[in-house]
């Protein structure tokens, strides 16, 4: 809708409200998905303090989208780190739903339910793993990050991340194998 | 299922599989990192009021003060990544474009920009609290923020998820914050196995009800609406201290959706 990319977030740089909003519907359901694994149903309120955040230092932000999808992944587990600190005590009810991949939809009005929930399961599966590997596996197949960008994000060095990745994978692999 | 159940997957396999490429992998495996990674629903873009009302108060500011430089903004981030493939970005604009098309023809914004800015606070669980934007209302059928979904049908599908977990990684499991409503539910960590086995088999199968998606915590009301800028006790995002100076990988970004 609004052309290249690199000239939305330029525009919303420089203050266009509608390239900041296409900026936001590109990259926050990667961030909030990715907040997700790490502060479970809170990830929505751990982004709007995100948000917070990067619309203030948006202007000063340097970047293409790629690294603008890292920034914000960086800022966005700073948040959710300090939540999580803040938040130990409270129980955190997350709401997935099982993850069935054969399961075949009953109706077709039920199939966008179904897909959605699909979504939410695969999250609460990958959150299942270590916290490392899940983040590394979701920063890298949801957010869409390299290894570099993710170990960036990480603080990390990239064969680390990759190392997390490929654990977490196989994990998943093996109770996806074994459950069906 | 799988092509290769009980084989299990290289390095070189997985970082195939990460970067979205289609590979010779256990289809469970590309098939949850699909779901993972879909299309955003309207339900995903329920902070953009929020978001956009503290873009507002940031560009007003910025008027005022000249925008400090933010530390944690390296310049070689600018040489991050940048070939990365267009085409798949401009794919995931595409797929904003048409969330677009579903939020904004639901969500009249104020054009002053009076909208009360987000909360800075620290938030209440968004199923406790509605969404109590004003006027305007989300078109997100019934599931409405109303309704916080229905604790039993995430109960046993949490269930689904941690039985389908490895048994040897239970303890573990329990510890992802996506179970501690099971845990709450069961009473204590022990007592997991017990209750789900109990609720699972008490359950009907699965249905489509108690959709997951939160309710949209957009625009929480419970306070003011100035500094929006200022999150208290904010200092996220010091510089990644490794640096991404190397040539990008060539892996799109947005993952392709199938």
């Amino acid at each position: 809708m609004d052309g290249d990319p690199a000239a939305v977030l330029g525009r919303a740089q420089r203050g266009d409200e509608e390239a900041f909003r296409a900026l936001y519907r590109a990259v926050h359901p990667g961030l909030c998905r990715y907040l997700r694994i790490l502060v479970g149903q809170d990830a929505e309120d751990v982004a709007s303090e995100a948000w917070l955040h990067i619309t203030r230092d948006l202007a000063s932000f340097r970047g293409d989208l790629d690294g603008f999808r890292a920034w914000t992944a960086t800022i966005g587990r700073h948040r959710a780190l300090d939540h999580l600190r803040h938040q130990r005590r409270r129980p955190v009810a997350d709401a997935p739903a099982e993850w069935f991949p054969d399961r075949p939809a009953p109706d077709d009005t039920a199939g966008a339910a179904i897909e959605a929930e699909a979504t939410d399961a695969a999250l609460a599966l990958i959150a299942t793993l270590p916290r490392d590997q899940a983040e590394a596996v979701v920063l890298r197949a949801v957010v869409g990050l390299d290894a570099k960008a993710a170990a960036a994000v990480l603080g990390k060095r990239p064969g680390a991340v990759r190392t997390a990745a490929y654990r977490g994978l196989r994990t998943l692999a093996d109770r996806l194998g074994g459950q069906v | 299922m799988g092509k290769q159940q009980g084989r299990r997957i290289d390095r070189h396999t997985a970082e195939q599989v990460l970067r979205g490429a289609r590979v010779d992998a256990p289809d469970a495996l590309t098939g949850l990192l699909a779901a993972a990674a879909a299309p955003p629903r309207d339900g995903e873009l329920g902070g953009e009021r929020a978001a956009v009302t503290a873009f507002r108060e940031a560009a007003r500011h910025a008027h005022a003060r000249r925008p400090r430089s933010p530390s944690m903004i390296k310049s070689r981030w600018a040489k991050l990544l940048t070939a990365k493939v267009a085409a798949a970005v401009g794919a995931v604009f595409v797929l904003g474009g048409v969330a677009t098309a579903a939020v904004t023809g639901a969500l009249p914004l104020p054009a002053g920009g009076s909208a009360p800015a987000p909360s800075t606070s620290r938030p209440a669980p968004s199923a406790a609290v509605p969404p109590a934007t004003p006027a305007t209302t989300w078109t997100r059928d019934e599931s409405g923020p109303a309704h916080p979904p229905a604790p039993s049908p995430s109960l046993v599908g949490l269930c689904h998820a941690y039985r389908a977990g490895d048994k040897a990684e239970h303890g573990k499991a329990l510890e992802s914050p996506a179970f501690t409503a099971l845990v709450t539910a069961a009473g204590d960590k022990s007592k997991v196995d017990g209750y789900c086995e109990s609720l699972v088999e008490a359950s009907p199968p699965p249905h489509a009800t108690g959709s997951p998606a939160a309710p949209p915590s957009a625009g929480r009301p419970d306070n003011g609406k100035d500094h929006p800028a200022g999150p208290p006790d904010s200092h996220p995002a010091g510089p990644p201290d490794t640096r991404p100076t190397g040539p990008p990988a060539t892996h799109p970004t947005g993952r392709p959706t199938r």
